[in-house]
């Protein structure tokens, strides 16, 4: 059997990827909320096919009254299963998933245009080492559940098209394609927007295919059409239409304040032309949309906004990928011939393109400045340009010895760049917040956990936040038992509540005065209660045991009275 | 799985499209379950908990519910639906789906009927899926909307020579819903006629259809010679009653006719034919269907006729044109003619006559008719307005059911009282407060407080087939449950009286508002209707 060369290097590409987004999983970053939320309800739902609140199967999880889609959680069950409840469990599919992206971008780009395999292998190698995609693979997002779905299903409609071969559309891939657009709507919030827009770069691409595709549309729209039944009736209807608002930018118009200060700066008529209501919404939507393409954001600092969302101090990109990026995006102008794709010479430039320019609209449409999260299928296309755009100096360079030199000097950079970020990744991130990583979760509430029985009297801080989750995570919690007596306390603005006690269990940390001479009492307080209520000064301090070290402080602190 | 989504494009997406209607006018009414969804529900959840139904019965083929007898059929497609989660949406699931397919079939009918039409199916489909009667039916627990689905699919088999199959679903029909009973006769005769004029062969799997027939007949005539609980239904609708005999009984003495005479013509089988006559010429008035508004409001909006009144025109011209057609030859439309004819009988030789579920069979072909008559019209005009006016039609349709959806808001707010609002909000609150109260009383005004309490509950059926403290009584002719657990069911005039003597201590007392004796009470709350009209009182007496 003859083996293809590219899919030597193909593999061993998936298996770097798989290492570099496996090394030490299991124990860094911290777990985060969400993550035990999913991981939880995937276990409730093994246990009991219902979740935490004990609704049947449901089509949303109402998690922390976030309304979580769920397909991530589905998923996850077999791993569950197999490996039990724990950290690497629920993580395991992100791995996967995020593993297989290089892959499966390469037959994507190979399947739009065939001749373009070598810069498909380089656009592979790129996405495994992109600290966007490496950061996200490691931990249960669903966005990079989304990012792997939106590959996939594209890559099965460009595998519908005609071909010269068979001039028929591929019905199986097309139903195929629709069905993974649609489950894409379970599994992401931004994909609702992110789907849509990638249908109408899919459809624009094959423009020359159009009439065809329309003919035969019934078999794309069924499957899409049964599937965004649910959403709809949600969004229309449902509860979680409320969270929407919550992130939605437009639910933050100018305060009035800022409002009569223009008007007084000149007058209101002035207001009204320049800087009325909708202008300033225009404004700050693109100013948010082009954050997303500012040097700032895609190599010096990432996601400003939230730590917890890149690696500090560096981008979501590795620093010689933005000048690559830049020339790739212009190589792709083709002024002299005139091809039947107009300015472009490739199918696949055409669609990069368009999925460049949508997918920084569903981070730009929310209340934050930058959101690494939701924008996170722009990774997919910026590798695909910086791939063009070191193809497109090695081609232009005619000598070998130059050509030499360039993959020395290019690929010296990126090694130093890539140590760089792994660096700042694995020994700087946490240290520097550990608050935002959520760092000691697990040591205080297995401490807690393995402590609790002999006390009457247990508090858990809810400082960080759904410290309840954790206990539910970490103790294993029948779902059974816990369907009885879920109750969460909803926020009034309509953002995550909280739950207030299981059982004898309170989760909030009360005035340290107030217990400190009750009796058989268990008290964890997090590093800045103890700050704020100025307890690290007082003698009883000695008394208070650190539960989990990092750098100079331990963010959770227990104290015990028997 | 794709060749069949391919071949069948315009049928998915019709079934698709009477889902998403059906769903949307789910969402703003009816604005609580009555009584029956709610016997249905928590009969289903008995049988899926415990096989047995309310009553301890072990998987009944008639349900005694509250005396009224129901068809089982509802009844088992629910159970498992209720295992899930007993919500309104597991209970309305069967008629929502089945309400969603009866377009489906209409439109194979339809094709079957007038196989080089294009436009009859297709309107047809069009008609049945939007018509806002259809789907305001399709939104509540109604057995008549699955036999529609069902006789429907039963016709279907039947015209297209799939008879063991055509048998299997009318055998379904009989277990779903008692109209199918006073049809079956006409469908054995057509069944017989079509098995004579095909020269069917009976071949061993396919006798399977007319077996199942063959048992449902037979449970039916066992359930109406050998117990009073197949009759019991029918003492209810049936036309001849008390106050009929005491009428005749008048007229014959009015009568001045000669000794013997009066007998004769004065009699039960007279009075019955001559009312029977008169009913069912109801179904063929214009001003039915066209311009009158409904009575029922539980099972048609008022202020809205059932077809739009403009269609009236072609209703009468598909009459005229399918009688010049049976002229030209095309016997197969007789049959079409014939059940059209033969459909409102059930609701003819009944009380409350026209009613709309009795005679379910008969809008479906209603529509047929409207289609032949629209269709009439295409054919007469130029080939290329055929789709122009298409569309106009198909706009007066759509435009119609949005209307209805806008009126779908002011019905749920006026017609509350309609549908028993407020018992979800009471048991809510009692079972919050359950264990500190060892006495609770509830009245009955609304009807059935039991089966609503058992059902929001949700009560454990076992515990409840066995509760000791269970008292119920016979009387009417239906069942009335008085006592079980820490409740006690009060008529709601004797509450004053009730409450009067001396209660025992932690008694809560579910009223109608302002019913109840003021000393050592306390209101605790009041539930309103969505008009904001109070519904209940929730009172706590308490000995000082």
């Amino acid at each position: 059997m003859k083996i293809n060369k590219y899919f030597i290097i193909l593999f061993f590409i998936s298996i770097l990827a798989f290492a570099l987004r496996f090394y030490h999983l299991s124990s860094y970053p911290p777990l985060l909320w969400d993550e035990a939320s999913l991981g939880y309800n995937a276990f409730s739902l093994l246990k009991t096919a219902k979740d935490e609140y004990g609704s049947f199967l449901p089509f949303i999880l109402k998690s922390f009254g976030d309304y979580k889609p769920p397909l991530y959680t589905y998923l996850s069950i077999p791993f569950i299963a197999l490996f039990g409840l724990n950290q690497l469990s629920i993580r395991l599919l992100s791995l996967i998933v995020g593993s297989l992206t290089p892959l499966f971008s390469y037959f994507l780009v190979k399947q739009i245009n065939k001749d373009l395999r070598p810069q498909a292998l380089l656009f592979a190698f790129l996405i495994a080492i992109n600290p966007f995609n490496i950061h996200f693979s490691r931990g249960a997002w669903e966005s990079n559940l989304l990012t792997f779905e939106l590959i996939l299903a594209s890559y099965f409609f460009f595998k519908s098209l005609p071909s010269q071969i068979r001039p028929k559309i591929k019905l199986k891939f097309l139903f195929l394609s629709a069905l993974i657009f649609g489950l894409s709507l379970y599994t992401y919030q931004a994909a609702k927007m992110m789907s849509l827009f990638l249908i109408f770069s899919l459809l624009l691409a094959n423009y020359s295919h159009l009439q065809q595709l329309i003919r035969k549309s019934f078999i794309f729209l069924l499957p899409l059409a049964i599937l965004s039944l649910p959403i709809l009736f949600g969004l229309i209807f449902g509860s979680d239409s409320n969270r929407l608002k919550v992130v939605s930018l437009f639910s933050y118009p100018r305060p009035s304040a800022d409002v009569q200060q223009i008007i007084q700066e000149s007058d209101s008529a002035n207001y009204q032309i320049f800087h009325s209501q909708p202008i300033f919404f225009t404004r700050n939507f693109f100013g948010r949309y082009f954050n997303h393409f500012s040097p700032r954001y895609l190599i010096f600092e990432g996601d400003w906004q939230n730590p917890r969302h890149s690696a500090i101090y560096t981008g979501v990109i590795l620093y010689p990928s933005l000048i690559f990026f830049i020339i790739g995006f212009f190589s792709i102008l083709n002024l002299k011939s005139s091809s039947k794709l107009g300015f472009f010479t490739h199918k696949s430039d055409i669609f990069f393109l368009l999925w460049l320019i949508f997918a920084p609209i569903p981070a730009a449409l929310t209340r934050d400045s930058v959101q690494s999260v939701r924008a996170m299928s722009l990774s997919i296309p910026l590798m695909y340009f910086t791939a063009l755009g070191i193809f497109q100096i090695y081609s232009l360079l005619k000598q070998r010895l130059l050509k030499l030199l360039f993959i020395i000097a290019t690929s010296s950079i990126y090694l130093i760049s890539f140590a760089y970020y792994s660096d700042l990744y694995y020994n700087h991130t946490v240290i520097r917040s550990p608050h935002d990583y959520l760092y000691g979760y697990t040591q205080a509430m297995q401490y807690f956990i393995d402590n609790l029985d002999s006390y009457d009297n247990v508090y858990f801080t809810n400082f960080y936040g759904q410290p309840y989750i954790y206990y539910l995570f970490l103790s294993q919690y029948p779902p059974k038992d816990y369907q009885q007596t879920a109750s969460l306390i909803e926020n009034n603005q309509g953002d995550t509540g909280t739950v207030e006690n299981i059982g004898r269990i309170k989760f909030q940390a009360p005035n340290f005065d107030s217990l400190k001479d009750k009796p058989s009492t268990l008290v964890i307080y997090s590093n800045d209660e103890i700050l704020r209520q100025g307890l690290n000064n007082r003698p009883e301090f000695s008394k208070f045991i650190p539960l989990s070290q990092i750098g100079q402080i331990s963010t959770f602190y227990a104290y015990h009275n028997d | 799985m794709i060749k069949f989504i391919q071949k069948y494009k315009f049928l998915i997406s019709l079934f698709f499209f009477s889902l998403i209607a059906r769903l949307i006018s789910l969402h703003f009414a009816p604005p609580s379950l009555n009584w029956d969804e709610v016997s249905i529900g928590y009969n289903a959840y008995s049988i899926s908990k415990t096989f047995k139904d309310e009553w301890g019965q072990f998987l009944p083929l008639i349900f005694r519910a509250y005396g009224d007898y129901k068809l089982p059929l509802y009844l088992y497609l629910t159970a498992p639906l209720t295992l899930i989660s007993l919500s309104p949406i597991s209970i309305k699931l069967v008629s929502l789906l089945a309400g969603s397919l009866s377009p489906v079939f209409l439109v194979l009918i339809a094709k079957h009927y007038f196989p080089d039409s294009k436009y009859i199916p297709i309107l047809s489909g069009f008609l049945l899926a939007f018509s806002p009667w259809s789907i305001f039916l399709s939104t509540i627990a109604l057995e008549a909307n699955l036999f529609l689905c069902l006789v429907l699919i039963s016709i279907y088999f039947l015209l297209s020579n799939k008879l063991s199959l055509s048998a299997f679903f009318y055998a379904l029909c009989l277990f779903t819903y008692n109209s199918s009973r006073v049809l079956l006769p006409f469908y054995l005769i057509f069944l017989v006629f079509q098995i004579i004029k095909t020269k069917y062969k009976f071949r061993l799997p396919k006798l399977f259809g007319f077996l199942l027939l063959f048992t449902a007949i037979a449970v039916f005539l066992f359930q109406s010679f050998f117990s009073s609980s197949g009759q019991a239904r029918y003492q209810w609708v049936s036309l001849v009653d008390q106050g009929t005999i005491n009428r005749i009984e008048e007229n014959r003495n009015a009568s001045t006719l000669p000794s013997v005479l009066p007998r004769l013509v004065h009699n039960k089988a007279t009075y019955f034919v001559a009312y029977s006559l008169s009913n069912y010429s109801l179904f063929f008035s214009p001003s039915y269907m066209f311009f009158q508004q409904g009575t029922h409001f539980q099972f048609n909006l008022p202020h809205q006729s059932m077809f739009a009144s403009f269609l009236i025109v072609f209703y009468y011209l598909g009459i005229v044109s399918i009688i010049i057609n049976i002229k030209n030859r095309k016997f197969s439309l007789i049959s079409l003619l014939l059940i059209f004819l033969i459909s409102p009988l059930p609701s003819a030789i009944t009380r409350d006559a026209p009613h709309i579920l009795r005679s379910i069979l008969f809008y479906p072909f209603v529509i047929l008719l409207i289609s032949h008559g629209l269709d009439y019209i295409f054919q007469l005009s130029r080939k290329n307005l055929h789709s122009l006016f298409f569309i106009i039609i198909s706009l007066l349709i759509i435009n119609r059911t949005i209307s209805y959806y806008r009126y779908l808001p002011s019905y749920s707010l006026s017609y509350a009282s309609s549908w028993q609002y407020g018992y979800q909000q009471a048991i809510s609150y009692i079972k919050q407060n359950y264990p500190q109260y060892d006495h609770i009383l509830i009245s009955k005004k609304y009807g059935e407080p039991h089966e609503f309490l058992l059902f929001f509950w949700p009560w454990d059926p076992k515990n409840y087939q066995n509760s000791p403290n269970k008292s119920w009584n016979y009387h009417a002719q239906w069942y009335w449950v008085d006592a079980f657990d820490k409740f006690v069911f009060l008529n709601d005039w004797d509450i004053l009286s009730y409450t009067s003597q001396q209660l025992p201590n932690n008694t809560l007392l579910i009223t109608s508002p302002n019913n109840y004796n003021d000393t050592n009470s306390q209101l605790l709350r009041t539930i309103y209707d969505p008009a904001n009209q109070a519904v209940f009182d929730i009172v706590k007496y308490e000995n000082q």
